[in-house]
Formats: structure tokens, sequence, C-alpha cells
């Protein structure tokens, strides 16, 4: 399940992707779902993406196009929870950004820490 | 703070609306989900893109394209990736809960052994040899009517009658 974190910008993000983008987010979220569904947890990597910064929780890259598509490359950043599907399995999203290359900004990631700590501390 | 999957519920909602949007969530999911399918294989047996693009004689850069989903990827291309890594690709159709902005959202629903799931529908859909045929012939019907005649060779039919 893909859900977003209050205090992040995801909502202001989606607005400002368009609908093709949306939909194509959309369609990520169901991939996800559907692999999780079936218990594919080997697969969660493959559709979340990965790891960008270690410790814990670890912050995450939710792709929303795939590797190698065209830039503009929609990414969330994120704190992914496992656990078992169908409901328990989530990508938390706290930071929405569209990258225009592979690198991936210091900045980004330090937005979406910031969102995912505060979250976790008033939990 | 709990987090708000409000918008996110909103995205399916737009996705939904238009026979546009739905075409292209569907298009969309299809790809997320061969390719992804296919990157879990590859990551399976270990198989780098540059193996896959060996075994298949085709450029790493074709084989980035079809992982990315933005090449044209035949059925052709997909068999044989398939044939590549050793593995059966198939098909399997769900109907869907919701096909409003669908051509088909007035259809009468799928049977259920079109969609091979063991034909859980057996009280709407059984095979009976057909009467409009000779006794070479099956007719699988639903609902009463003949959808799908095929050929029994003669030395099964004592299998299906």
């Amino acid at each position: 399940m893909l859900r977003a974190l209050a205090g992040s910008n995801i909502a202001g993000w989606l607005e400002e992707i368009g609908g093709d983008a949306r939909i194509r987010l959309f369609a990520r979220a169901r991939n996800l779902d559907s692999h999780l569904a079936v218990g594919a947890l080997g697969k969660v990597e493959i559709v979340v993406g990965k790891v960008v910064q270690g410790g814990d929780p670890a912050v995450w890259e939710f792709r929303g196009t795939h590797r190698g598509a065209r830039a503009p490359h929609l990414r969330m950043l994120g704190h992914f929870q496992r656990g078992v599907p169908p409901g328990g399995a989530t990508f938390w999203a706290a930071h929405g950004l569209n990258k225009q290359n592979n690198k991936l900004r210091r900045a980004d990631i330090h937005i979406a820490r910031v969102v995912i700590n505060r979250w976790l501390e008033l939990r | 703070m709990a987090g708000t999957a409000v918008k996110l519920r909103k995205l399916g909602e737009e996705a939904r609306a238009t026979p546009q949007g739905r075409r292209k969530l569907e298009e969309d999911l299809l790809i997320g989900d061969v390719t992804d399918s296919i990157a879990a294989l590859l990551e399976a047996t270990g198989v780098k893109q540059r193996g896959l693009a060996e075994r298949l004689g085709v450029t790493e850069g074709r084989v980035s394209q079809i992982l990315s989903g933005t090449g044209n990827l035949t059925l052709r291309t997909l068999g044989a990736v398939g044939w590549a890594l050793g593995v059966h690709i198939g098909l399997r159709a769900t109907p869907m809960a919701d096909r409003r902005n669908t051509p088909a959202a007035s259809d009468p629903a799928i049977p259920d052994w079109v969609l091979g799931d063991g034909g859980t529908a057996a009280s709407n859909s059984h095979y009976v040899p057909s009467r409009l045929h000779t006794d070479t012939h099956l007719a699988l019907r639903w609902q009463g009517q003949p959808v799908v005649s095929v050929a029994v060779p003669s030395d099964t039919r004592a299998l299906v009658s």
C-alpha cells in the first residue's frame, strides 16, 4: 500500500506532475500491491526501488517510472514498512520529486528524513 | 500523526474517471507487471542485462529498453525472453471489479473458465458434447450458448462423453 505522510509535500507534488504522471504513479502503486498480495516480497526492491539512506528507518526511493525511462523520473522518498501481505506492507511517502537525471540530491533525502523522523516521534 | 491516504485514493478515482485515463491505467499496469517480472527473473537467475542481451542476440541497450517499459515489447520478444531464461511466460486475465469507463462496462460477466482459475463457476459453465456438431466435436457452452467448438480426436471421445 502506498500512503503519504502528513507534513510531506506529496499532495502538492501530485497536483504539479499532471494527470498522465498521476496515473502512471497509481499504476506503480498497484503493481506494488499486486506483488505484495501474492507474497512476492523478494520483488519489493524491484518494484519499490532501493534504500538511498541507511539507518533506522532507512529512506527508500519509490520509482514512479522505471529505471531507464526518459526523464523526468517520478520518485518518492519515504519509509518502507515491511509486513505481512496484503495489508501490512506500506510505503509511507515523505517527499515527492521529479529527477532529471540519475542522481538523487542529498537535500531531497534530508527532507524525507526530517518528515519521517517527525512522523515517528509523534506516532 | 497518522499518514494520509486521501490523495492517493483520489489518484485511483482520477484514473478511472475517464475512458482515456482508464485505458492508460490498464496499459501502465501491464507494462509495470511485465517489466517487473522480467527484472525479478533476472535477479532470481543471476543473469545480468548483458547476459540476457547475449542470449537474445540483441544489444544491452535493447534489453534496457525492455526493462524500462519504453521499448516496443512484442509478444514474440516476450516469448524470446522466456526462452532465454528458461521460463514459460503466460498471460492471465483477471476480471475488473469495476468496469466503468471501459467499452466492456455493460458486457456480461466473464466466465471463470476463461480466466483459468480452476472453474469456480462450474454451475454456469460446463463441457457438453455439442448437439450442433458431430460427435467428433466438443462445444464449450456458457449458460446454454455455445461459445467455443473444438474438434476432438475420435480416440478421446470416451473421455468427454
